[in-house]
């Protein structure tokens, strides 16, 4: 196979250029191991064969696209799919800079598809360079298409704080699912103490989270509300209707302690 | 069902010209080649279709387009357009080997980015071999993958249809490769070999026989000699150390999700 590609390797960075938009685009022939594999992992197998200063060219030949499409916010799907996905396989994380100001430039970034907005933001997922503050500016910007995204990044910074992100979750399993399996499992890592504290806060944020979010976390999250709350007994609902009570007396003359008893009054 | 030279005598004088110096002219690339190949031994198409095809390409070219992107164009409009399998000889179950990367990627997609790269991947990596997935969100959150993009090429058994075509407990990357003909890559390329059913809740994938429309520009799809055949055969590749029979071959659309899967799935060894 390394001799079907050699001509990479004796061509101008021009015509390498050239090749690589084809490519892309799935235009030329490329070592798939399915006939619908994405073109940019046939792209890294025809990498590994190439020499030192056409990687390089390679490298710089994705970058110099990513670029392009950065300014005119122009391309097909398909082929920006693979462009983008091409750029992190290569790790080109100088480009991550000017992806992320694209995603908050309105003016180009509104005008691109949902489906390409989506690609720009998982390119910066798997970069992971941008820290929870820039993935909750993004949230606002179309929450029931981002939302999934937009957890995976802060995930990827601070499991911790992408809980925050679930309350603004769609009601599509497959999502809902995902964050469920990847904070199941951050869990599942911490010590006993750590791992308690997790669970509370979870049990806290549920109640504002959707149905989905409700039912998917109610099974593993130990004492979390489900989909349809179970009726609380008289008994209960007195004893924190007394302790809300008891919080606002409290809140006039020690704040501080106020804070515990409304906490103690929201515990299931 | 018509061959290439019968589908030829049906096109207007200057479209046959086309179709033949494009197809006759000398080329130095090995895959372009077989693809032209491929098309001259050609069978599985209806007339119309074959036709219809070649004068599409010939309109590509007309465009402007390179003759492999005008190829690339004319097939992705006649795809799935070979017979389809017959009730009477659908098989049960489908196989098919991808790329593992390729259906994490996909399980990433179908998640709307809630999965990255990394955590698609260890979800794969943990379920390997397992009857049923460890939770429930995970089973729900793989069942939304889609099986394939575009079109999906699969493959089954053919003494045993409700069987899986994957019936060893270990395959290593190459056995898998040069088996099913998918091409002679790096044998560090890891499979992904998932098993599924044709039929769920009452609805039946329709399966096509695959022609050199549904290949594109995938260089090592073989058209099967027999005409009246209800589907195709892989042509298995060396260095396979031992004779591997080739296997059946079908096509069918993306719309088929993961929520068909028979587990367990296999990941080839390296």
């Amino acid at each position: 196979m390394t001799s079907d590609y050699a001509f990479l390797n004796e061509g101008t960075r021009q015509q390498l250029e050239q090749w690589l938009v084809r490519a892309l685009s799935g235009q030329t022939p490329l070592p798939r191991v399915s006939p619908d594999e994405f073109p940019y992992l046939a792209i890294m197998r025809v990498e590994g064969l190439l020499d030192k200063q056409t990687r390089r060219d390679l490298y710089s030949a994705c970058q110099q696209l990513v670029s392009e499409f950065v300014r005119t916010g122009k391309g097909s799907e398909e082929y920006l799919h693979s462009l983008l996905n091409l750029a992190v396989k290569l790790q080109i994380l100088e480009l991550a800079p000017s992806l992320a100001q694209l995603a908050q430039k309105p003016e180009l970034f509104g005008h691109l598809a949902v489906p390409v907005q989506r690609l720009v933001l998982t390119t910066l997922v798997e970069f992971r360079t941008q820290p929870p503050a820039f993935w909750q500016s993004i949230l606002p910007l179309n929450p029931d298409a981002f939302a999934g995204v937009v957890f995976s990044g802060v995930f990827s910074r601070s499991p911790k704080q992408a809980m925050t992100v679930l309350q603004h979750l769609p009601t599509r399993t497959p999502v809902v699912a995902a964050a469920s399996g990847r904070l199941r499992r951050w869990i599942d890592t911490l010590e006993p103490t750590e791992r308690r504290a997790a669970e509370a806060e979870l049990r806290q944020l549920l109640p504002s989270c959707n149905e989905v979010v409700r039912e998917m976390f109610g099974k593993w999250v130990p004492g979390a509300i489900s989909a349809n709350p179970v009726p609380q007994t008289q008994r209960q609902t007195k004893a924190q209707h007394a302790v809300s009570l008891l919080s606002k007396v409290i809140k006039q003359i020690n704040p501080p302690l106020q804070t515990s008893c409304s906490r103690l009054a929201e515990a299931p | 069902m018509s061959c290439y030279s019968d589908t030829l005598a049906t096109l207007n004088a200057s479209c046959r010209a086309c179709v033949h110096s494009y197809f006759s002219a000398p080329t130095t690339d090995p895959k372009w080649a077989q693809i032209i190949d491929n098309i001259k031994c050609e069978t599985a198409l209806q007339t119309a279709d074959f036709k219809s095809l070649l004068e599409r390409f010939v309109g590509e070219l007309g465009d402007g387009k390179a003759p492999m992107e005008a190829w690339q164009q004319a097939c992705r409009q006649h795809q799935r357009k070979g017979a389809t399998v017959d009730a009477a000889v659908l098989p049960a179950v489908l196989g098919r080997a991808i790329a593992l990367d390729q259906y994490a990627a996909l399980l990433r997609e179908a998640s709307n980015g809630a999965y990255d790269e990394r955590s698609a991947l260890d979800l794969l990596l943990e379920s390997e071999g397992l009857q049923q997935l460890a939770s429930e969100d995970n089973a729900q959150a793989l069942a939304a993958a889609p099986l394939g993009k575009f079109l999906v090429w699969a493959t089954f058994s053919e003494q045993a249809p409700s069987q899986t075509p994957f019936p060893k407990t270990d395959y290593s990357s190459i056995e898998i490769l040069t088996a099913l003909g998918l091409g002679q890559f790096p044998s560090d390329t890891q499979m992904i070999l998932l098993t599924y059913q044709v039929a769920k809740h009452g609805s039946c994938l329709d399966l096509h026989r695959p022609t050199v429309a549904d290949a594109d520009l995938f260089p090592y799809y073989r058209p099967h000699p027999n005409a009246s055949h209800p589907w195709g055969y892989t042509e298995p590749l060396p260095p396979y150390p031992c004779p591997f029979p080739p296997q059946p071959e079908v096509v069918h659309s993306d719309e088929a999700r993961s929520d068909r899967l028979v587990l367990p799935f296999k990941i080839t060894k390296l």
